[in-house]
């Protein structure tokens, strides 16, 4: 893949090429490598010594929330635990999250966009008029009344909704894309050959319009962040896993929101810093994706 | 006219999408494991109550008999009891509508506004320091985590400065009193106001911002504003009478296709704040496992931001001669 | 006096890649009441020449030499207040395409008004309405149409409305840049008649850009030929059709049909014009120039005056014999 890269070869390097040139963008690659180290950190504190895991870990000498200190660098929540490894973890989360539910909603999308734009007529209007009744429900609304339909919604199905309220916007670009590939001459030629649907669709037109959809996911990672911390805040996630909502939950309902600023700053702080990273590296990919934004936005 | 024709259409529009909503609910009910009635009651109820609920909702019919019925009690207003509150559905949310559309509103039109203002200059005075400035803080307040934003405001402004109350939407005690003029009270309401509009104001300028800085840089190299300069009009009227009204208009449309973005940040600042609108009824029936009033609550909020969708279109419209003849 | 008086003007663009010359010592003048022809293929820099006579360069332009004489005045200097009252009322522009010169959210008339007002703005509104509905008929535009919107309007209607918006303040100069370009060939036809009628009428001069030969024939009264930056060819129309010296001049007749004469072949002008940085002396025209010899090489192009009215810019001696 580097070798690739390095080669100039296809619309990854390339796109990687005018990406290199935004500084926004790199600052926004910047940040996100911070957390996925952070991320893959997470997995130290635990071994060093039980007292440190997120969750169970439990300081056998404190059993309130603390200021940081020397033992607990960014002090202890109102059970004891440690809340730098809370920190941690929850970039987990948040990586694991975002990526599945991108990766969840980029497949679906691209599926649906691609069969929308081939099929054309019921199917595409079919499929369409759904993406556009979809688009317009408030996705964390919906997952809430989800949430008292089926008593709970562990981590993995608050994934797999978010995944299912995001693909209408990969959809859309898919089907733009599949319909201006679907009369080009080289299609034509499979269909002259004798090519079925199935294969034109996924041998022929698919490798086209996968770059895209991957370039696309940029966008999609971080609203399954941010819904996943909006729900866990509001004591709807998982209550197995720590997330950086989580955490804000715990400081908020338990009443420390004014007396402990070393909890309550850095998880909104992660979030807030992860989303613009996002968003950093999206405009940059606009940029890439679109000729006519190139070097205005940067002023 | 072409404008009732078009208002109409969309109401139609906006008609076919809650039916569609509307129609989801009822088989996410069926589908979710347990009895579709067992979401309706509780187990404070006594076994009379039980049976009238479960022939109110016709479970002894066909499936089609059951949705029909369900139709008939939604235009009634008829949504059940809520266990919570112990009252009908309708009663307990009547209130929360107006309370929730007062917060909503009012920070999108103005967050709009704003956006649309400073955006103006951003582009004007493209790659100066006040550019920067404006373009940084604009990416900074649109990626904040809503709710923490919200806890922050709460404890600087409200806690350390005490220049704002922590939470609600008034003090009972002047609210009650007969004494006190409206204008006070209205004065209690909007102070109480003030840190949840701010936070919601503070999320939502930059998006639009942004939106309109680049839309004016595009608007300023079409033609018709090299025809204004060559016209000899001074600048501010090129901006302002020329750019802008083209500018704000991608900018109004993405207002309503963020609509039901804002309205979670809206449901997430009234839990926050303790508002008491339809996004906190939401979420403390979604805890309470009080199915009746989630629901209510959920269809409530949908249709405000359907209507909504549809007047931003209206507006649009109005604004864009374009749709507006032809 | 000439009405208008560009003298050895050089204009230059900073661009990524460094100073591009746009315009090399170009000189050329307007007398009252008569039209100008510029012509020449894209990127020669006829556009930049209306340009910089509008005093509406990109920021990325300067002047680097040569003065523009307006009825004697150079608006290069000029302050802000002079530019303003400058344009439209003395020099207005007619851009090429029509369509995007109209703002899409205003009325056509207010537009019109607007500019009208910005000038004078002592006006009363039934002066103003009277002024403006005079425009309309001068470019036989229905009345009842001020109130609509540019989009309502076809093509050929937005041009002349955009040239009565031209003519709003009675100014004695219009640049018209490829102001028919994006019309089809009837409406062209029609809107080229009745320019010349209204320039006829008022007693207005008509600095014409276009790359289209034919169009440019048509409605000047003398023709500057221009090519990368360098005016090459100068003259009467007259004179041109019926002596072309310089080669390029040559090639452009020669590649458009002519209806009712011989039929000769279509000769397209091979290469494309290249865009270099650094010139220098050197004549631009040699990679295409079908009459290149070793002269050229050695001996930079100069002037040469060829009759009363008639010259080039082109090499030696020995080539204004042969064609006089």
């Amino acid at each position: 893949m580097n070798n690739a890269i390095k080669e100039g070869k296809g619309p990854i390097s390339e796109a990687w090429k005018l990406f290199k040139e935004s500084n926004l963008g790199k600052t926004g690659l910047v940040i996100l490598l911070f957390f996925a180290l952070m991320a893959i950190l997470s997995f130290i504190p635990p071994l060093i010594d039980p007292m440190y895991h997120p969750l169970k870990g439990v300081d056998p000498s404190i059993s309130v929330s603390t200021p940081p200190s020397l033992r607990h660098w960014l002090g202890t929540d109102f059970m004891g635990r440690d809340i730098l490894s809370q920190l941690l973890a929850g970039a987990r989360v948040a990586f694991v999250v975002g990526i599945s539910s991108a990766l969840m909603s980029i497949i679906l999308g691209t599926l649906l966009g691609m069969i929308a734009g081939y099929w054309g007529r019921i199917v595409d209007t079919l499929i369409m008029r759904a993406a556009d009744i979809i688009m317009v429900l408030p996705t964390l609304l919906v997952i809430l009344v989800l949430a008292a339909l089926f008593k709970g919604l562990s981590i993995w199905s608050i994934v797999i909704i978010i995944a299912i309220f995001r693909w209408p916007g990969v959809s859309r670009v898919i089907r733009a894309q599949t319909l201006s590939l679907k009369n080009r001459p080289f299609v034509d030629a499979a269909r002259a050959v004798g090519a079925g649907h199935m294969r034109i669709l996924f041998r022929h037109i698919m490798p086209n319009v996968v770059p895209l959809a991957f370039l696309y996911m940029t966008f999609r990672v971080t609203s399954a962040i941010v819904i996943e911390a909006a729900l866990a805040f509001l004591g709807f996630g998982d209550p197995t896993t720590v997330s950086w909502g989580m955490m804000l939950q715990w400081v908020w309902k338990t009443g420390h929101m004014f007396k402990a600023p070393y909890w309550l700053l850095p998880p909104g702080i992660c979030i807030s810093l992860i989303t613009l990273s996002f968003y950093l590296i999206g405009r940059a990919m606009e940029q890439v994706l679109d000729p006519r934004l190139r070097r205005d936005w940067e002023g | 006219m072409r404008i009732w024709r078009f208002l109409l259409r969309r109401l139609f529009q906006v008609g076919i999408s809650f039916f569609i909503i509307l129609s989801l609910l009822f088989f996410l009910l069926r589908l979710s494991p347990g009895d579709p009635y067992s979401k309706y009651i509780d187990s404070d109820m006594t076994t009379q109550e039980v049976e009238i609920i479960k022939s109110q909702m016709g479970l002894d019919r066909p499936l089609w008999a059951q949705y029909l019925i369900y139709l008939k009690n939604f235009i009634k207003g008829d949504m059940g009891i809520s266990f919570y509150y112990g009252k009908p559905v309708g009663e307990v949310i009547r209130g929360k509508v107006f309370n929730t559309i007062l917060l909503f509103t009012t920070s999108v039109i103005f967050s709009a506004l704003v956006g649309i203002f400073l955006g103006k200059i951003a582009a004007w005075k493209r790659g100066s320091l006040l550019d920067s400035f404006l373009t940084f803080s604009s990416l900074v307040t649109h990626t904040l985590f809503l709710p923490w934003l919200g806890l922050l405001l709460i404890w600087l402004l409200g806690y350390k400065l005490e220049l704002f109350p922590l939470s609600s939407m008034y003090t009972p005690e002047i609210w009650l009193d007969p004494e006190i003029s409206f204008l006070r009270k209205l004065l209690d309401v909007l102070h109480h106001m003030f840190l949840p509009f701010l936070t919601l104001f503070l999320l939502h300028f930059g998006s639009y911002l942004l939106l309109m800085r680049n839309s004016m840089i595009g608007v300023l190299k079409e033609d018709y504003i090299l025809t204004a300069k060559a016209k000899g009009l001074e600048d501010k009227d090129i901006i302002n009478k020329h750019a802008v009204p083209n500018a704000s208009l991608p900018v109004i449309t993405s207002v309503g296709l963020s609509l039901a973005f804002s309205i979670n940040g809206g449901a997430l600042t009234e839990t926050v704040f303790s508002w008491p609108g339809l996004g906190r009824e939401l979420v403390v029936a979604v805890s309470q496992n009080d199915y009746p009033l989630a629901q209510a609550a959920f269809l409530l909020i949908a249709i405000v931001v359907l209507l909504a969708n549809l007047l931003v279109d209206l507006l649009y419209a109005y604004l864009d001669p374009r749709i507006r003849y032809e | 006096m000439e009405l208008l008086k560009v003298q050895d003007l050089s204009i230059q663009y900073m661009t990524k890649e460094g100073a591009f010359l746009a315009l090399d010592k170009v000189s050329i003048s307007i007398q009252k009441g008569c039209s100008l022809g510029v012509v020449g293929e894209s990127g020669c820099g006829k556009t930049t020449l209306g340009m910089g006579i509008m005093g509406l360069l990109p920021e990325n332009a300067s002047v680097c030499h040569g003065e523009i004489l307006f009825e004697g005045r150079d608006i290069l200097k000029f302050n802000q207040k002079e530019m303003r009252r400058y344009r439209w009322k003395d020099v207005s522009m007619i851009f090429q395409s029509a369509m995007n010169s109209l703002n899409p959210v205003k009325r056509v008339g207010d537009q019109i008004k607007e500019v009208i007002l910005a000038h004078e703005p002592h006006m009363s509104k039934q002066e103003l309405q009277d002024r403006v509905e005079a425009l309309f008929r001068l470019v036989n535009l229905p009345v009842e149409r001020l109130r609509d919107y540019p989009h309502q309007y076809s093509g050929g209607m937005r041009q002349r409305a955009v040239i009565a918006m031209a003519l709003a303040l009675n100014p004695k100069l219009v640049i018209a840049d490829e102001a028919t370009t994006a019309l089809d060939v009837i409406i062209q036809d029609q809107i080229l008649k009745e320019t010349k009628i209204l320039q006829r009428d008022f007693g207005l001069s008509i600095l014409f850009i276009s790359h289209d030969i034919a169009v440019v024939f048509d409605v000047s009264d003398d023709i500057a030929v221009m090519y990368a930056g360098q005016v090459v060819e100068i003259g009467r129309k007259h004179q041109i059709l019926k002596n072309p010296a310089h080669p390029y001049t040559k090639a452009l007749l020669s590649s458009y049909p002519k209806l009712g004469l011989e039929k000769e072949r279509l000769r397209p002008i091979p290469g494309d014009p290249k865009k270099s940085l650094v010139y220098g002396n050197t004549c631009r025209f040699m990679d295409r120039c079908p009459e290149v010899d070793r002269q050229c090489k050695a001996n930079p192009p100069q002037w040469i005056e060829l009759e009363e009215g008639h010259k080039i810019f082109c090499k030696g001696t020995a080539h204004a014999i042969a064609n006089s």
